[in-house]
């Protein structure tokens, strides 16, 4: 069955900020200055846009303050993200939205901002006391998110048998593709010595495994691809896009850690995009927790189940390898972007722009969002 | 700082009360059998609402586990590193609940038999806790 949504939307504008700790902006400006470089990038004035997708909810600007921003005389559509993706969710919400005619030209971005001292990080327990669910296990010292993750991960390496070195030869690679991203936070090559000696922040999850909170935006222009022919940009098609979730969403209390969201996300991408996993050259594969990896490239059909950690250690993973992953280093290395930075990167790579970055075959790629619970993909082409 | 402990209200009462009188009870569907846990007002499966609390036999497996080595959980910052055990009750594949247990960090691993043991904190809040089946007390 054939998408009518397919190739529908196209991308014709990305603006990327560096990630740093601290960028000295304030999000609305680090928003709008992002979203005026997507919007060069494309030759398109800021009061063209009638569509915005962003989540907002602070510190994020949301639509409306970005409506507000762009000069125009109103706009026909915003929304969030499309399910539970995050960075590639917004841009899948826009895609649907300029496909489907409810806009002709949108702008979606994702905006983080490092904490600053004082601000509450993720932590799922109400200061007033646990309730919910969190009733059930703040009270035993599960209360922050990367408890949650580690206990999946531990289950992971102990029925699937993936090896401290397998990870690390996942993280040692995104350092060093980092190195070539002049937008990355962490951009010095480590070795292998150095990520096996990285502590334990929450075993088996190491502080190398964890990306690094920064201040960073992305943001891309999706128009029509009627509208993209006199634009200055060569156009990157939407072939398809997905969400998706499992029936029990809570990330402890999930009925089977073998299996996160991405297997119903799974289920729709591909058909909508009418390709496969292996029509894709390279991947774009969110790594918020490194061994989140892991899930996404089995879920979605990239290495059969239980296979991710030797892909890892065979190199498959490297811009040499037989898929090549997130050249410009991963949330991991990157910085925590909630995966807007591996849309960028996926559109500058699909265009031939990525540099000292750039892979020899880019001309289709597989982006997904969303840890565990949450899931979101995206497939671009050109 | 303190241990958070739980907000009790009406959806989780009979969880607490049960742990004061040493039993492990969850939600249980009266028209499929399905057990629930966290508690939640309708069945999962069925969609019935006519759920009520019975008592488990209190043994399950470890399902998985992390060792805390970090601060940000109030009342932990002395017990770093801790474990924190996920358990699969042997009622049902599935059926996840989370705790301390009381071995030593080393011994634990995925499918080690466990038996509920409760640490009282206070007259309103008794935490079921886990302990190594098959253990000193030969339960
Ligand atoms: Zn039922």
């Amino acid at each position: 069955m054939s998408n009518p949504l397919r190739d529908r939307a196209v991308i014709v504008g990305v603006g990327h900020s560096p990630c740093s700790r601290d960028l000295g902006k304030s999000p609305m400006r680090l928003t709008l200055e992002t979203v005026l470089e997507a919007l060069d990038d494309a030759g398109l004035k800021p009061s063209e846009v009638d569509g915005v997708a962003a989540m907002g909810g602070a510190p994020e600007p949301g639509p409306w303050a970005m409506a507000e921003s762009l000069g125009g005389d109103g706009i026909h559509w915003y929304g969030g993200a499309l399910g539970g993706g995050v960075g590639p969710s917004v841009v899948a919400n826009a895609a649907l939205a300029v496909a489907s005619g409810l806009c002709h030209t949108a702008v979606a971005y994702r905006t983080m901002m490092a904490p600053r001292p004082g601000d509450s990080t993720y932590n799922f327990m109400a200061r007033e006391g646990p309730t919910g669910v969190a009733a059930f296990t703040a009270p035993y010292g599960l209360g922050v998110f990367m408890q949650y993750f580690a206990s999946w991960y531990q289950r992971k390496r102990r029925v699937f048998g993936v090896t401290d070195e397998q990870m690390g030869a996942y993280v040692v690679a995104m350092r060093d593709n980092a190195s070539r991203n002049p937008h990355a936070a962490l951009n010095k090559p480590i070795t292998m010595d150095e990520y096996l000696a990285s502590r334990f922040v929450c075993e088996p999850l190491r502080r190398f495994d964890c990306d690094l909170p920064v201040d960073v935006c992305g943001a891309v222009v999706v128009t029509t691809p009627e509208r993209a022919k006199n634009l200055k940009k060569k156009p990157v098609f939407v072939g398809g896009v997905s969400t998706g979730t499992g029936p029990r969403p809570d990330m402890i209390f999930w009925d089977d850690y073998d299996r996160s969201s991405a297997h119903w996300a799974n289920e729709i991408i591909w058909n909508n995009a009418g390709l496969g996993p292996k029509d894709m050259d390279f991947g774009m594969i969110y790594d918020g927790f490194a061994p989140l990896t892991l899930y996404n490239l089995e879920e979605y059909g990239f290495v059969p189940r239980g296979e991710a950690g030797r892909y890892f250690g065979d190199g498959g993973h490297l811009a040499t390898g037989s898929f090549p992953l997130n050249p410009h280093g991963g949330n991991n290395s990157e910085g925590r972007s909630h995966a807007i930075g591996h849309v960028c990167e996926a559109v500058l790579q699909l265009r031939g722009e990525a540099g000292a970055r750039q892979l020899k075959k880019a001309d289709a790629t597989f982006i997904n969002g969303g840890a565990i619970t949450l899931a979101g993909a995206l497939v671009l082409h050109n | 700082m303190e241990r958070l402990l739980p907000v009790i209200d009406d959806l989780n009462r009979y969880y607490w009360e049960a742990a004061k009188a040493r039993r492990l009870d969850m939600l249980r569907c009266q028209d499929c059998r399905m057990w629930i846990h966290p508690p939640r007002e309708s069945c999962a499966k069925c969609q019935s609402f006519e759920l009520k609390a019975e008592t488990l036999s209190g043994r399950g497996k470890v399902y998985s586990w992390s060792v805390m080595r970090t601060q940000g959980n109030p009342g932990f910052e002395e017990k770093l590193p801790y474990a924190v055990v996920v358990v699969e009750l042997e009622e049902q594949k599935g059926l996840i609940t989370v705790g301390n247990i009381d071995c030593p960090i080393e011994d634990i691993d995925i499918g080690l038999p466990v038996r509920v043991t409760f640490e009282k904190i206070n007259d309103q809040v008794t935490l079921p806790q886990w302990t190594v089946a098959g253990g000193k007390d030969g339960q």
